[in-house]
Formats: structure tokens, sequence, C-alpha cells
């Protein structure tokens, strides 16, 4: 199975998870998930999430100076986008723990 | 802080500068792409994001990468999925937006007059009827306009189609409304006597383009020009209709001649003012 298709709405998280941290914009928060491994990850993906997250209430865009360049668009988690982080967590907590069960029962049986 | 559609877009024209050349003419692209998608998107949504991904792309020229490398190689598929994300236009600005098209759609009907040799006319069927096939004629224009873009085939990328293409949907555009005009059963017609005629006219043509105006978009300059070609021509020619002080050939050609001349110029002058808006 491709990456990519395993990536869907694990990424909406991971973004929200990393604004839970600090603001970021497009570009740096590429380059973070980059650093975390998500290096098949491109703008084609990342920009229709973003605005995603801004549609939902999840996230918010604010116009900031920055320390080198323009001024760019700041993102930061909502109150209801913590909330969806959260839910989110439970989930990804739930879900990892039944692929590792299913995981280690095939392992197991192999 | 949130500012208004023009900020992003002077921002961008100054900050797309900045960029490499390579880089320049993909985001060009991808704006006018965006844009001419955008048409029932709220107008500030769409620049804020194009603005937030050209300083994203500066950030990443500044480390060495480029557009494809930021953006992948599917800007039309990331362009259509982002669109889709962004709030519609308000209420007012669609309500603006068909307040212009019905206004140029009822100077074009002025210019008919009903089509008659005598006393002008105004069928309410046709004035109903037109609009409709001007905001057709637009949304169709957007859409080849768009399709060029990120085609695929060579030949349709090319100049000289585009034109042809746009050319052709102006020439449909004007044979369907003189249909519609003169096809149009007579029924809620009214007459207007000599005088009053070129009144009503002139008054159209002053509204229109104080809506056109009102835009403040260059695109829409060109439309501003057209309104006030079609009302000196329609006011012309009723004014031959009620006392004939030239010859029928004479006023013919003069007619004919600004018309096709005025549309030609109309043609290149929203292509450029496109290109401009980008630049």
């Amino acid at each position: 199975m491709k990456q990519t298709q395993l990536l869907k709405g694990v990424l909406d998280g991971c973004v929200l998870a990393i604004l839970a941290q600090h603001e970021s914009y497009g570009y740096e928060l590429m380059q973070t998930l980059h650093h975390y491994g998500f290096t098949s990850v491109v703008g084609g993906t990342l920009y229709p999430l973003l605005a995603k997250l801004e549609k939902q209430g999840d996230v918010t865009g604010t116009i900031k100076a920055s320390p080198d360049g323009p001024d760019r668009n700041y993102l930061t988690l909502t109150p209801q986008g913590a909330a969806t982080l959260a839910d989110f967590q439970q989930q990804w907590a739930q879900i990892q723990a039944q692929v590792a069960s299913v995981m280690g029962e095939g392992q197991h049986e192999a | 802080m949130r500012h208004d559609a023009q900020w992003y877009r002077d921002q961008m024209n100054q900050l797309e500068k900045q960029l490499t050349a390579t880089d320049r003419e993909w985001f060009a692209e991808l704006r006018e792409y965006a844009t001419f998608g955008a048409l029932l998107r709220d107008e500030t949504a769409v620049d804020a994001q194009l603005y937030a991904m050209m300083t994203d792309l500066l950030a990443a020229e500044h480390d060495g990468e480029d557009a494809v490398t930021l953006f992948g190689k599917a800007p039309k598929e990331m362009t259509d999925a982002i669109l889709k994300q962004l709030p519609p236009a308000s209420w007012q600005s669609s309500v603006q937006l068909i307040g212009i098209i019905t206004g140029i759609s009822w100077l074009v009907l002025l210019i008919g007059g009903g089509l008659t040799d005598g006393a002008m006319t105004i069928n309410l069927l046709s004035y109903l009827a037109v609009p409709t096939l001007t905001t057709l004629m637009i949304l169709g224009i957007l859409k080849a306009v768009r399709a060029q873009i990120y085609t695929t085939v060579r030949l349709l990328k090319s100049r000289v189609v585009g034109f042809l293409v746009l050319w052709l949907l102006m020439m449909l555009y004007i044979g369907g409304t003189l249909a519609l005009v003169t096809l149009m059963p007579p029924v809620l017609v009214l007459k207007i006597p000599f005088g009053w005629d070129l009144l009503v006219v002139g008054l159209a043509t002053a509204v229109a383009y104080w809506l056109i105006r009102r835009v403040h978009d260059q695109l829409f300059t060109p439309m501003a020009f057209m309104a006030l070609v079609i009302g000196a021509m329609t006011m012309l020619r009723l004014w031959w209709q009620a006392t004939h002080f030239v010859p029928r050939w004479v006023i013919g050609t003069i007619v004919v001649v600004v018309t096709v001349g005025a549309l030609i110029i109309y043609s290149i002058w929203m292509r450029r003012a496109a290109k401009r808006q980008q630049v």
C-alpha cells in the first residue's frame, strides 16, 4: 500500500499537533513534517489540507511580520482545533493499539 | 492582521519580482488559474491564500528549492482542491456581479432597440433572457482561459488558439443575443418615443459605466469601455432613425466599423488586463 493512502486522515492530526507546539506557516510546517519523516508530503497535499483546517475552524491564519522575509501568514491552533487534536490523539491511540494487537497475533501465528 | 484583497495583490505584485524567472512564470500560471476559477469564491480569501503560498515559495527559494519541489507536480489539482475549501463570495458581491452582468446585457439590448427601423422597443422577455446568456458567455470565457493554462495539448496553449476561442465565444454570444431579440415573442413590449430613447440609453450607459468602475478591478475596465462605445453607437443610430440626417449606408458603416473595432480592442485589452493583474 502506498504511504499516501495510509497518511490520509493522519496528516490532519500531525499538522494540528505541530501547531499545538507553536504557530507556524506553510513552508515551515512542510519542513517540520519532512523532519519527522513525512518526506512524500508536498504542497499539493499540505495547502488544501491547511485550507480545510481553516475552513473547519481548527486553525486560524494571521499576517505577521517575519524576522527573515516578507510578512507571513502564521497559522495557530484554535480552541476548536485543540479539541479536534484531543479527539484525534484518542482515536489514534485506539487504532494504534488495535493494529499492534493484530500485527502481534500475526507474528505469533507466523 | 487581515488585509483586503487589493493589499494581497499589491504585495504579490512586488514579491513576485524576487522569484526566479522559472518560478515567477510557474506562479503566474497558478495565480491566473486560481483567479479565473474563483468567480464565486471570496476574493480576499483567494488572494490571502495565494499570498501565503508566494511567501512560502520565497522562503523555499532561499533554501535552494523551487516551486515544483515545494508544491509538487500537480498545480492544477492542488488549486482545485484549495478553491473547494475557500469560503464562497458574499451575497453582496454576487448581487453586484449580477447587477453588472444585467446592466451590460441591457445595454447590449438597447443597441438593438427592438431591431426596428422606427421607434425603439423594449421586449421584457428579451431583457430576462439576454442576461442569462451573458452570464453563460462570461462563464464560458473564464472556463476557456482556465482550460488553456494547464493543458497538455501544446496547440491549445498557443496565443492564437486562445484568441480564436475567445473570438468564437464572442461571436456565439452576439449571434445568440440577436437570435433571442429577433425570435422572442412580442409579449409585454414597450415603445419608447424619440428623445426619450436617447435619454434612456444615455442613462443606462452612465449607470453601467458607474457600476463597472465601482468594482475597482483592472479586469472590468475593458467592459466599461465597451459600455461607453455601445451606448454611443445606440444613440447615434436612434438619432439617425428619427431624422435620417445622412444616407443609410454611412450610418451603417460607422456603427459596424466602430463596434467591430471596439470588440477587437476589448478582446486584446481584456487579455492584457488579466496578465497585468499578475505582474
